[in-house]
């Protein structure tokens, strides 16, 4: 499942996902996509920014956040860079729904 | 040091349900909640710009300002998704819960941020190691 190249994840048309840190919103994103790195086998999202907030950016621990209907599918940056408004991430783990 | 990291508090109330709010808020945050509680008003004859709380408002912007997450389920016992939702979520949600458990969580949460004032004050007072000097008496020295 590592080696599929198909996005796991994939923002439908307007859809938001948030960087956060805490309740703080330090990014938004639209037009966002998870996908698994062949090479390093990391998640990699990456996104282009609508809205940040660079103190909000600056703090540790951010984690990506997709809003859900039923609550949020959340996983932990572990790195991230922002360059000409596209945002690049390496993320952790999916964290269980709460 | 002038910024906390952000920390929450579970709130008990009865019936084993519980929210979960913000430790404090931050300046801005502070600001958005007067704001929602406050409607700009002439107060002088001169034209001097004033405010006027408006107290229904108040208790809800204090609500929205803090609330989190909570453990409410509607009538199917399904859980009304409040964390990580947009404001529009969240206010809507708190309109459609009955008004003895909105009495409730705003009750609760005014408690929660009485303390914190208290305990801030505190906080504030120890790190100083007293209170603030008076200024006239400062002056005569």
């Amino acid at each position: 499942m590592l080696d599929d190249p198909r996005p796991l994840w994939r923002g439908v048309a307007d859809a938001r996902g948030l960087v956060k840190h805490a309740w703080h919103t330090a990014a938004e994103l639209t037009g966002y996509v998870i996908t698994v790195d062949r090479a390093s086998r990391r998640l990699v999202l990456a996104g282009r920014v609508v809205a940040s907030d660079a103190h909000v950016l600056a703090q540790t621990p951010l984690e990506f956040v997709i809003p859900t209907k039923y609550g949020a599918r959340r996983w932990p940056i572990e790195s991230l860079t922002v360059t000409e408004g596209q945002l690049t991430a390496r993320l952790g783990a999916q964290v269980e729904d709460r | 040091m002038r910024v906390r990291k952000p920390a929450t508090d579970r709130l008990e109330l009865t019936e084993g349900d519980y929210l979960v709010v913000k430790r404090d808020l931050s300046a801005g945050e502070y600001r958005d909640m007067i704001r929602a509680s406050t409607r700009p008003v002439t107060v002088t004859h001169l034209g001097t710009p004033g405010l006027e709380l408006d107290p229904i408002a108040a208790g809800f912007a204090m609500v929205v300002a803090y609330l989190l997450d909570w453990s409410f389920t509607d009538a199917e016992g399904r859980k009304m998704v409040i964390a990580d939702q947009p404001v529009a979520v969240l206010k809507t949600a708190l309109d459609h819960i009955d008004s003895d458990a909105y009495m409730e969580v705003q009750k609760a949460i005014q408690e929660h941020q009485a303390a914190r004032t208290k305990a801030l004050a505190e906080e504030k007072k120890t790190r100083s190691g007293q209170t603030a000097p008076d200024r006239t008496l400062t002056s005569v020295e």
